[in-house]
């Protein structure tokens, strides 16, 4: 008992957290499709949607790029190509920042795919910490390390569907639009991602 | 999709530093800049357009007039018999 209180229960992801994302109510939805509308006919407008998802996209780019000024090319080329295929932009019931993350998602991709490199997930310690219940004495530096070991391990499509899920705090309709997958797909692929981080984490804890 | 490489940092970025990024104004002139060459792009195409619709008849027209038959045109044909010499030379 004393093994399991000491070593597994500290790494064992909080399922609890997968049902809390940050959420928009059909009203505010609902405003935010008319200022669109508005911007379709005068672009000035846009300035609203640009202040108010700016933060959201450029962390998320810099989480994906480790890189401050990449990230502000990447967000600033994010918003233009909004800007420039607004009037096709076709209101499906999500938030708009659905239709931003999956521009700025394509953008970080054709980034990558350019220069040839591997794709990267610069994750916050901090919240690493939050999604795992730890014991009084917090996490040591080595438990940081494992954790960042057994992502690489994971599938890049299943650590994209983490990352959109537990750092970014979307939805599972929202990562599905994103990621151009169906629903349940992207569902199946977290859970079974959770699944195989708790197994990691006892195996790697019992070697 | 390929490989990736995780990393973990200490603390998420500020706002205020997140904040610094922000520059609308530069987005409106990328904006209206790539509209600017979009409209030149069309207005190119369009002009390429209508120039090779007006190759296309000219050269359709000029086939068309080239496969028509000659028109005769009165032409003088003069006649040269042996043994007969025009009045004028033979004074």
């Amino acid at each position: 008992m004393s093994f399991y209180k000491q070593v597994i229960m500290p790494l064992i992801i909080d399922l609890n957290k997968l049902n809390t994302s940050r959420h928009m109510t059909d009203e505010e939805i609902a405003v935010e499709q008319r200022i669109i509308e508005v911007s379709k006919r005068d672009v000035q407008k846009f300035r609203a949607i640009y202040d108010r998802y700016f933060e959201d996209i450029f962390e998320f780019i810099y989480r994906r790029t480790d890189d401050e000024q990449l990230a502000d090319d990447l967000c600033s080329q994010t918003f233009v190509k909004a800007l420039e295929n607004l009037k096709r932009y076709e209101f499906r019931g999500l938030p708009f920042s659905a239709w931003l993350y999956r521009i700025a998602t394509n953008e970080v991709n054709k980034h990558f795919n350019k220069k040839n490199r591997n794709r990267v997930f610069s994750l916050e310690e901090e919240r690493v910490k939050e999604l795992m219940e730890t014991d009084d004495e917090g996490f040591t530096d080595a438990q940081i390390q494992q954790v960042r070991e057994i992502l690489d391990t994971l599938p890049t499509a299943t650590m994209e569907i983490l990352e959109l899920r537990f750092f970014e705090g979307l939805g599972f309709k929202e990562i599905a639009y994103i990621l151009n997958i169906g629903e349940s797909g992207a569902k199946m692929r977290l859970y079974r991602a959770v699944e195989k981080l708790r197994v990691q984490f006892n195996l790697n804890w019992k070697e | 999709m390929g490989r990736h490489e995780i990393r973990l940092r200490r603390y998420k970025m500020t706002s205020r530093r997140i904040e610094g990024h922000k520059n609308y104004y530069d987005v409106m002139k990328k904006h209206q800049r790539g509209s600017r060459v979009k409209r030149l792009l069309k207005l190119v195409l369009l002009f390429l357009f209508f120039a090779l619709l007006l190759g296309i008849v000219y050269f359709t027209s000029k086939l068309v007039a080239d496969e028509e038959p000659p028109a005769f045109e009165n032409e003088q044909v003069s006649l040269v018999i042996s043994g007969l010499e025009p009045e004028s030379r033979s004074r």
